[in-house]
């Protein structure tokens, strides 16, 4: 070591130095040295040391109202694995459950091809909900990286007429290996898994820590179905986040009492560790529901094609959402080159929309499913109706139904308003369409 | 041999054709002479030194080799291997930890890639290995290299360069199915490592870690690298690994110690270049007097700008070395515009540095493989291992500071079979002026001593947080220290690579009592922490945190500048320049780190001056001694401090300068945030009555006590194992928190290091090493190599600061005292 020597333990007050070198507050006992030296002021905290510090801030502001408890949480069972003991909470729920105004039995009554129509996932077709597993952690943090732990797993499945929600829960980080492998053994067990931005989330913190414990990760070639993506390409417009308690609140009328922010599912559990007082049965709660949602939203979803459910009642009441659905899904299709559903589904969105950008979204992929289902005539009106119009979707329709004009005498004045609304509103087209009117206006001159 | 096809310019063309003409067939030796003996230059030469051919050293390729590699390194003409190639290859495949330092362009490449393939085909193609390079342009160049060659075995392997640029999309490809793994110690740290589960293939098959260019891993920075090569060894031992090393270095001063501290184990040296030279004659040139009172010299790029006439050609490949971005700049400009003169087209003249975008730098290089290039201004850039080939003249324009860097440097020249030329342009500047009259310092043994301590508490207890996140600490792999055997097959038991470390349960408890970010369960320490802390530990070193630079009309990048230097390169109103082509900046955007820049005909170019202000925000420690004659008894002689201190850097203004004239054509004030840096320092104060009876006095005291302060940075990395640039230096002859005399030596990194408090407890001993330098000093009136020349130091400055440092370094020690207590003395009238 460099001058001074080794700071040893028996050298110096070991903790009181490094105290110094790093910079850390000092202790009650020795705050006398600093600031009497000339500044009157202490100097603001700096950024660095903030940072260094953060930790134990983030713990102390927890909301006013729920409960603490002490020592382990409830109705924990421990089980032995291949590699060692580890704790579940098992919830059952009966045939007649429900969640939000959806029966969790509902799941029967999805439409399974609609999955596939979402996502262009062939592989959902192997996954039935009867024997999937529905997934939803609970992780010391967002950031990802070998230090963030998934101290809770929540793993749903129907077990005959039943809903079983196993918790696994993490007593102490050494059981870690034991409750992966059990994880693991349950999602194998499955023929698929059914996550809100699983896909992006709980699956690789799931999988870092198989990988360094050596317990093989299961996910590889299982169907996987993300609820996050498919439910934001119908419903973003309507509703006003992602989140999933935005989705199971408008889509599924669950309302929770007093959830515990994820956010403070980190220190429950830290609290919990260091035998402090702590909100792990909030955080067990909020898991609870988090999976439950997972299961009538899958019901949801399943239902998106019918819009009603299976006793016939509408898949929910908001006008706003069954728009966006329509909307959504004749983009979709359109995608997906199926110009006849396209077309039904334009038209129920125009039926639904009564104005505004998105109606006029909806009236051009019509005029396009007609363009594409050969119905010219048809489609030529309704690109010039949009043409008629000022916005940035004239260009694209004025030069469509320039294109299925029957003549060039039509298709002229078409391309030179395309043109005008071009440089205004969307001056990538310009180049386009400038050489079409040329050409046009060239064989016209000719003739 | 070649022909020529410029004649563009219509009549111009057959002079231009004539200029190239006589410009042929001059050999590098002739050029030489004929500078030797040129009446104006010839005497401005104030030393020749002669290194003579040196034949090549070879051996036969190993039998050990793969036929294959051996059949692909037959192909690519090494029929024989140099011979520091043999022994590094010789210990590589028999399992040790190899560091071949040898010079730039000796075929240093091979020493690692020759193992590595030679493990691929050994394990059919199971083995993995990790290449650490210090710069990003680096890794780019050597992973074309190194996928040519495993082309070529016609083996389904893949090497590929994992860094801040690598689109996130890709990432996870690489990732699975990369063989080798170039990437930079940044991207190690807080990339890598901590997601080490996702690498866990690579991890559990690891066999080697290639490290490029060791000796630019020292001082702080270096201290961190090795700290995050005792991460990564913990994290290859999780996974049942235990990879070899293979360094390389520039040839330095004890290279075995500087491996060894490095990656913490015993690292067999290769230091004997066996590979061919030809004759290489160096001459340092000292530009002309202009105003003798001042002791101003012509201005280095002006004069290389005149040399170049004499040195540069058709037929030979010359590099010039600038110190700084502007100077090549300027000087490519200069290149450009009067390329027909010196017998060339224009495009035969290159800028090259680090801020040009990848793709521009890949043209240059291949350029300057190829001869297309015939001259090539350049920085640093291409000081490091980026494959160019050996070229014929080097001019440096200026010194670069080190030892090292001028032997890498001038590494770049000296073809087999020929002779090639190293100039050195002296500047005005003191080490530059001391260098040119002692050109012995350049061609001794090397002297200067890298800088390592990866035991530093702060940079130690920083890492230690990273590592526990990565993995839980377990006591056992504290305790037992390193087995030389592969791990045992218990997971958890690792062999220890913070073992050596002094105190990692110390900082473990720390961390966990007091940090409350890891929790203590028996015998393990858990990371249990929302936060992910690589993200806030810097390693030092400039930091890739980049500036970007864009086209305002296109929004291209057109370059890079680190956040450091942007602050006097891309203020609005900065000329920037790409190859002598001149950018107004029009906006900065300092949030952000986006500099907007306009393709302007400027015939000027800009510099920006800057600030600096150190405050003290807090004393910790103190210790302090008396004045020892009777009747002064109890009046404070000296003092030591060591606390925190907060220091500004702020661009101020900037000069608008005219190319060719350097006139000054008008100023204007920089608006910029100023960059602040929170961090500790040692500060040395004088009592004024001490100062008084030191004769600490009059006008030029302030020259003199900067000569005191300059020798204690001088010899201070000595004993704190930092590099020179890791320590800041203020001096005050009254500073205005101590109203006396202070010296300030801090620590540049954000937050600090704690050298400020290494510094305090051996300050008696770096007094003494200082008072050593100057009285053993040969120089009558002051110097670079102590207190500065004299006409910066002042006439009384050498033995004002040799009179000072005796006093100080004598009698008895300071005895702790109470930082807080800070009595006021009248200042001294003086005499």
């Amino acid at each position: 070591m460099a001058a001074g020597g080794a700071p040893g333990p028996g050298s110096e007050d070991f903790r009181g130095r490094l105290r110094r070198l790093r910079r850390a507050p000092a202790a009650a006992s020795d705050t006398a040295a600093g600031e009497s030296a000339g500044e009157s002021t202490p100097p603001a905290l700096p950024a660095w040391l903030r940072a260094r510090l953060g930790s134990r801030r983030a713990a102390a502001a927890v909301p006013a109202g729920p409960e603490r408890s002490s020592g382990e949480p409830r109705d924990l069972a421990e089980h032995q694995g291949p590699r060692g003991a580890f704790a579940a909470r098992v919830t059952c729920f009966g045939p007649a459950s429900d969640h939000g105004c959806f029966r969790l039995a509902e799941v029967d009554h999805a439409e399974r091809d609609v999955f596939r129509l979402l996502t262009g996932d062939a592989a959902l077709d192997a996954l039935d909900p009867r024997t999937a597993v529905y997934l939803d952690i609970e992780t010391t943090g967002l950031s990802g990286g070998a230090g963030t732990t998934p101290f809770m797993i929540g793993l749903g499945r129907f077990d005959g007429a039943q809903f079983e929600l196993w918790q696994g829960f993490l007593r102490e980080p050494d059981e870690e290996p034991a409750l992966l492998a059990e994880c693991a053994r349950r999602v194998a067990a499955a023929s698929g898994v059914v996550s809100f931005f699983g896909k992006s989330f709980d699956r690789h913190r799931l999988e870092d820590k198989m990988r360094m414990h050596r317990v093989p990760p299961p996910f590889t070639d299982r169907p996987h179905l993300d609820l996050y993506h498919p439910l934001r390409r119908l419903y973003a417009g309507a509703l006003a986040d992602g989140r999933l308690q935005t989705m199971e609140r408008s889509l599924c009328g669950v309302g929770r009492a007093d959830d515990l922010p994820g956010s403070f599912a980190p220190a429950a559990w830290f609290d919990f560790l260091c035998g402090r007082p702590h909100l792990l049965e909030d955080v067990f709660r909020h898991n609870l529901d988090d999976v439950l949602s997972l299961v009538a939203l899958y019901a949801h979803l399943g239902r998106t094609l019918a819009e009603r459910r299976a006793d016939g009642a509408p898949l929910e009441a908001a006008a706003d959402l069954r728009a966006e659905r329509a909307a959504a899904l004749a983009q979709l299709f359109v995608k997906r080159r199926r110009f006849a559903e396209g077309l039904a589904w334009s038209r129920r969105a125009l039926e639904r929309i009564a104005a505004g950008g998105r109606r006029r979204e909806a009236a051009l992929l019509e005029a396009e499913c007609l363009r594409r289902l050969g119905r010219a005539e048809e489609a030529f009106a309704a690109f010039a109706k949009l043409g008629a119009e000022r916005d940035g979707h004239a260009p694209v329709a004025l030069f469509a139904a320039a294109k299925l004009a029957d003549s060039d005498d039509v298709a002229l004045p078409l391309l030179d308003r395309a043109l005008d609304l071009a440089r205004v509103f969307d001056p990538r087209l310009v180049a386009a369409i400038d050489r079409r009117r040329r050409r046009t206006a060239a064989r016209l001159g000719a003739g | 041999m070649e022909t020529i096809s410029e004649a563009t310019d219509g009549a111009g063309g057959a002079s231009v054709r004539g200029r190239r003409r006589a410009r042929r067939g001059r050999s590098v030796e002739a050029i030489a002479e004929a500078l030797r003996c040129d009446p104006e230059l010839g005497p401005r030469f104030l030393h020749w030194h002669r290194v003579p051919a040196r034949a090549a050293q070879s051996e036969p390729l190993p039998q050990r080799l793969d036929p294959r590699l051996r059949a692909l390194l037959e192909a690519r003409g090494h029929t024989a291997l140099y011979t520091h190639q043999a022994r590094a290859l010789e210990h590589a495949l028999a399992g040790r930890d190899v560091l071949v330092a040898t010079p730039t362009a000796s075929g240093k490449t091979l020493c690692y890639t020759a193992p590595v393939l030679q493990r691929l085909l050994e394990t059919g193609g199971e083995s993995r290995s990790i290449f650490l390079f210090p710069t990003k342009a680096l890794s780019q160049d050597q992973s074309a290299g190194l996928n040519a060659l495993i082309e070529e075995l016609g083996e389904p392997w893949h090497s590929f360069t994992y860094d801040g640029d690598t689109p996130s999309s890709v990432r996870r490809t690489l990732r699975d199915r990369g063989h080798v793994l170039l990437t930079n110690p940044w991207m190690l740290h807080a990339g890598i490592l901590p997601n080490h589960a996702k690498w866990s293939e690579l991890f559990a098959s690891l066999e080697t870690i290639v490290i490029d260019e060791v000796h630019t891993l020292s001082g702080v920075f270096g201290s961190s690298v090795a700290n995050v090569l005792r991460r990564l060894l913990r994290i290859a031992a999780h996974y049942g690994s235990r990879p070899q090393f293979l360094l390389s270095s520039a040839t330095v001063r004890d290279p075995a110690a500087h491996g060894a501290r490095l990656i913490g184990r015993e690292v067999a040296v290769v230091g004997e270049d066996g590979s061919p030279a030809g004759e290489r004659i160096f001459g340092v040139y000292n530009p002309p007097m202009l105003d003798t009172v001042a002791g101003l010299r012509a201005n280095a790029l002006e004069e290389a700008r005149r040399l170049a006439h004499r040195v540069c050609g058709p037929d030979h490949q010359t590099i010039f070395f600038c110190n700084r971005r502007t100077g090549v700049e300027v000087l490519t400009r200069y290149l450009k515009e009067e390329a027909r003169d010196l017998g060339l087209r224009p495009e035969e003249v290159r800028g090259y540095r680090g801020g040009y975008l990848p793709l521009l730098r890949r043209e240059i290089e291949s350029g300057l493989r190829s001869g297309e290039v015939k001259v090539v201004v350049t920085t640093n850039a291409l000081e490091l291992g980026i494959d160019i080939g050996r070229l014929d003249v080097a001019v440096l324009v200026g010194y670069p500071g080190s030892q090292a860097s001028f032997w890498q440097r001038a590494g770049r020249v000296g073809r087999r079979g020929g002779s090639s030329l190293v100039v050195l342009i002296a500047r005005s500047e003191p080490v530059d002026q001391y260098l040119a009259q002692h050109p012995e310092y350049l061609f001794g043994a090397a002297r200067e001593r890298l800088g390592l301590d990866p035991d530093n508490l702060v940079i130690l207890s920083e890492q230690v947080k990273c590592a526990a996140f990565e993995l839980p600490f377990r006591r056992g792999e504290l305790e037992v220290p390193a087995p030389d055997g592969r791990p045992g097959g218990d997971p958890g038991d690792h062999p220890g690579s913070f073992a050596a470390a002094p105190c990692v349960p110390e900082v473990l408890d720390y961390l966990a009592e007091e940090s409350g970010l890891l929790l203590a369960r028996g015998d393990t320490w858990h990371w249990m922490a929302d936060a992910y802390p690589a993200q806030d530990v810097s390693l030092g070193g400039n930091d890739p945190d980049n500036v970007l630079v864009l086209d305002a009309e296109t929004k291209r990048a057109i370059g890079e500048i680190d956040r450091e230097a942007s602050i006097t390169t891309v203020h609005e109103g900065a000329i920037y320049q790409v190859e002598g082509e001149t950018w107004i900046v029009e906006r900065f955007d300092y949030e952000n780190r986006r500099a907007y820049v306009r393709r302007v005909d400027s015939d000027y170019f800009t510099e920006a001056e800057t600030d600096v202000d150190l405050r003290v925000l807090r004393l910790e420690r103190r210790a302090t001694r008396e004045r020892d004659d009777a009747e002064q008894a109890h009046q404070e002689d000296y003092s030591v401090w060591s606390g925190e201190v907060h220091v500004t850097t702020v661009a101020t203004q900037y000069k608008k300068i005219r190319f060719y004239t350097r006139e000054n054509v008008g100023a204007e004030d920089v608006h910029l945030p100023p960059e602040e840096l929170d961090t500790q320092a040692f500060v040395l104060t004088l009592s004024e009555a001490a100062a008084a009876a030191l004769e600490l006095t009059g006008s030029d005291r302030g020259s003199a006590w900067r000569g005191v302060g300059r020798l204690v940075r001088r010899v201070a990395p000595l004993f704190l194992r930092c590099q020179p640039s890791d320590l800041g230096l203020s001096t005050e002859v009254r500073a205005p928190h101590f109203l006396r005399p202070a010296i300030f030596l801090y620590d540049r990194v954000q937050g600090g290091v704690g050298l400020g408090e290494l510094l305090f407890d051996a300050h008696r001993e770096v007094l003494q090493a200082a008072l050593e330098v100057v009285a053993g000093c040969e120089c009558a009136g002051g110097c670079p190599a102590c207190v500065g020349p004299a006409h910066e130091s002042g006439p009384r400055g050498k033995p004002t600061a040799e009179r000072l440092l005796r006093h100080l370094a004598a009698g008895a020690a300071p005895l702790p005292g109470d930082p807080a207590l800070l009595v006021a003395e009248p200042p001294v009238a003086g005499p």
